[in-house]
């Protein structure tokens, strides 16, 4: 069985055809065009290079994900921050989105014309548990008859309220969901992200161009990140990686994707908040490596000068080369020294990624002694860091993003992986197998894992 | 059958867990939706899951003394934040040593508790109460 994946990005339309073997899915061909506006155009580009133009009898299967035009643009309202706007951005991410605002307590006129602004595909609306606060969500209701009709409201709040939304939005693209946190311990996220995946095919493809593909290829197209986390999941739950961390850094974005749950030992520790999802996915807009390049060197300032000063750079060289690579987002190292200010870049783009994505241990010190507090996801006991995307799939040096800065700003432990190996996406081939997965999940499992076991 | 929604948990840096299940096995067989936050409970956790599960009371354990400190300005950071119709309970050992409990009451009730109780006390007696004060609370709208 042969099967053509297609990945349409921002900038790049990327395709593999790949053959069912006994080891995995074998790569047959690779091909690459820039992607074009028209997206179709790209995408038959690329799967005339593989496969010939021609019909026939023998054409493959057809996997395709899309992360153009801006990808999957979703805005987060909750109504405490720590709990039910957690809970929804958590959902919106494990939906493959990309987060464009959040909203707590009650939205104001202001909150309004900033979303009419940047008119999301998707609102994601929740607040309140099942049996919980209704007054905000009805409040907020309310204020939402004023949302442009380019975005679409999926509801998934507190169930009492979910008529009244109905209601009152009645009149306007909207999708119901089950309440993404019906219970404080335990949140929900599969309703609202298989809302998401609706509203996506329904209205989102359509938008922008693709629904023709789909009528061609008579298979329908997935965000290019959910693709990645489901693929993350298959291959978390194979098992031969133990729990492991996946980074796809690029020029204007780094995801990080996180498979595993806490061990008896780990979860006896007293936590707060929300309960953290087994596979987790987080997305940083402001990490990477050429778009992102400026924001990135800002926002992981304090890994950047670490890892200046143990390298013996100098910081204005590195300043020189954030400006370059900013005023031409093209650009690739031409030298030793440049490519060792670029791999500082990538260094400090995972450690900050990975601490944002990471939990934090609190020492407080009670009657009986020191006693730790966590809250998020404790990824100190992962054993694998997978490396993907172009700036690190050809072997970044990226343990010292873990180790530099134990701690954060607070003085609180930051529970990134000790001591992991890292595997490398030599060929950057996970986006691509990942799209296969629904064609061929065995060989698409065993191509991944065996590219990255490969010595 | 009661259908309030009451917040459990033992405030601050206590992380004494026996006392805090039998209340949440007691309360739930009392007919309540318990929110149990366990141990280690911080003011503004308590509150967030109050506003977000819309809770009627706040029931604050504190068992290793330092419940002073702890419970200090619950109250009005609750007020602060909008939760105005909150019966606010706290129980357990409230101070160090052997203080005269009366002089402990008096000091929670003006912090702006509801009701003060020792680790001592029936919890038939502090749900008949819980009852009472809900139900004024409910009148008092």
């Amino acid at each position: 069985m042969r099967v053509l994946s297609v990945d349409i990005g921002s900038t790049w339309t990327k395709g593999a055809l790949f053959e069912t073997r006994d080891e995995g899915l074998a790569v047959l061909a690779r091909a690459q065009t820039p992607t074009t506006a028209h997206l179709p155009e790209g995408f038959s580009r690329v799967e005339a290079e593989l496969v010939g133009s021609g019909g026939g009898d023998d054409r493959p299967a057809i996997t395709w994900s899309s992360s153009a035009h801006g990808g999957l643009a979703v805005a987060a309202l909750g109504l405490v921050p720590d709990w039910t706007l957690a809970a929804a951005r958590a959902a919106a991410l494990s939906a493959g989105a990309r987060i464009t605002s959040v909203f707590s307590y009650q939205l104001t006129p202001r909150d309004l014309e900033r979303l009419n602004a940047e008119r999301p595909d998707i609102l994601l609306f929740s607040g309140g548990t099942d049996g919980g606060n209704t007054a905000f969500v009805s409040h907020n209701a309310r204020v939402l008859r004023g949302l442009s009709h380019d975005t679409v409201i999926v509801y998934a709040g507190n169930r009492d309220a979910a008529a009244e939304v109905a209601d009152v939005l009645g009149d306007r693209p909207l999708e119901l969901a089950d309440n993404v946190l019906p219970d404080l311990r335990e949140p929900a996220p599969e309703s609202a992200r298989e809302a998401i995946r609706r509203v996506f095919l329904a209205r989102i493809v359509e938008g922008k161009g693709l629904s023709e593909l789909v009528a061609r290829t008579g298979s329908a197209p997935k965000p290019t990140p959910l693709a990645m986390l489901e693929y993350v999941r298959a291959l978390g739950r194979d098992g031969r990686l133990g729990r492991f961390v996946c980074l796809d850094l690029g020029g204007a974005t780094c995801d990080v994707y996180s498979h595993g749950g806490p061990t008896p030992e780990e979860a006896a520790v007293a936590t707060a908040g929300l309960p953290e999802p087994v596979t987790k996915r987080t997305v940083e807009g402001d990490l990477g490596m050429r778009v992102s390049a400026r924001p990135a060197a800002a926002a992981a300032r304090p890994w950047v000068d670490r890892l200046l000063a143990a390298r013996e750079h100098a910081a204005p060289d590195f300043e020189a080369w954030i400006d370059a690579v900013h005023a031409d987002p093209s650009r690739l190292p031409a030298d030793d020294r440049e490519a060792a200010l670029d791999a500082v870049l990538a260094t400090a783009c995972v450690g900050a990624a990975v601490a944002r994505h990471a939990g934090r241990i609190e020492i407080v010190y009670t009657a009986h002694g020191p006693t730790e507090l966590k809250r998020g996801k404790d990824l100190r006991g992962f054993q694998t860091i997978v490396c993907s995307g172009g700036f690190l799939s050809r072997g970044a040096e990226v343990l010292p993003a873990f180790s530099v800065l134990p701690f954060d700003e607070r003085g609180r432990i930051v529970c990134a992986p000790a001591g992991p190996r890292v595997l490398y996406d030599r060929e950057y081939l996970l986006p691509l197998l990942a799209n296969a997965l629904d064609a061929a999940p065995e060989a698409a499992i065993q191509a991944g894992i065996g590219r990255l076991l490969a010595p | 059958m009661n259908t309030h929604t009451i917040v459990l948990g033992v405030i601050g840096a206590d992380c004494h867990a026996v006392g805090n299940k039998i209340l949440e096995a007691f309360f739930s067989r009392a007919g309540y939706r318990v929110v149990n936050l366990g141990v280690m409970v911080s003011q503004d956790e308590f509150i967030d899951a109050a506003i977000e599960t819309g809770a009627a009371a706040i029931l604050v354990s504190s068992l290793y003394g330092h419940g002073e400190i702890d419970c200090a300005g619950l109250r009005e950071r609750c007020l602060e934040r909008g939760l105005d119709r909150l019966v606010l309970y706290v129980g357990g050992n409230l101070v160090v040593g052997k203080a005269d409990f009366g002089a402990t009451r008096e000091k929670f009730l003006a912090m702006g508790y509801d009701r003060v109780f020792p680790p001592s006390v029936e919890l038939d007696e502090v749900a008949a109460l819980l009852e009472q004060d809900l139900a004024a609370k409910a009148e008092a709208r």
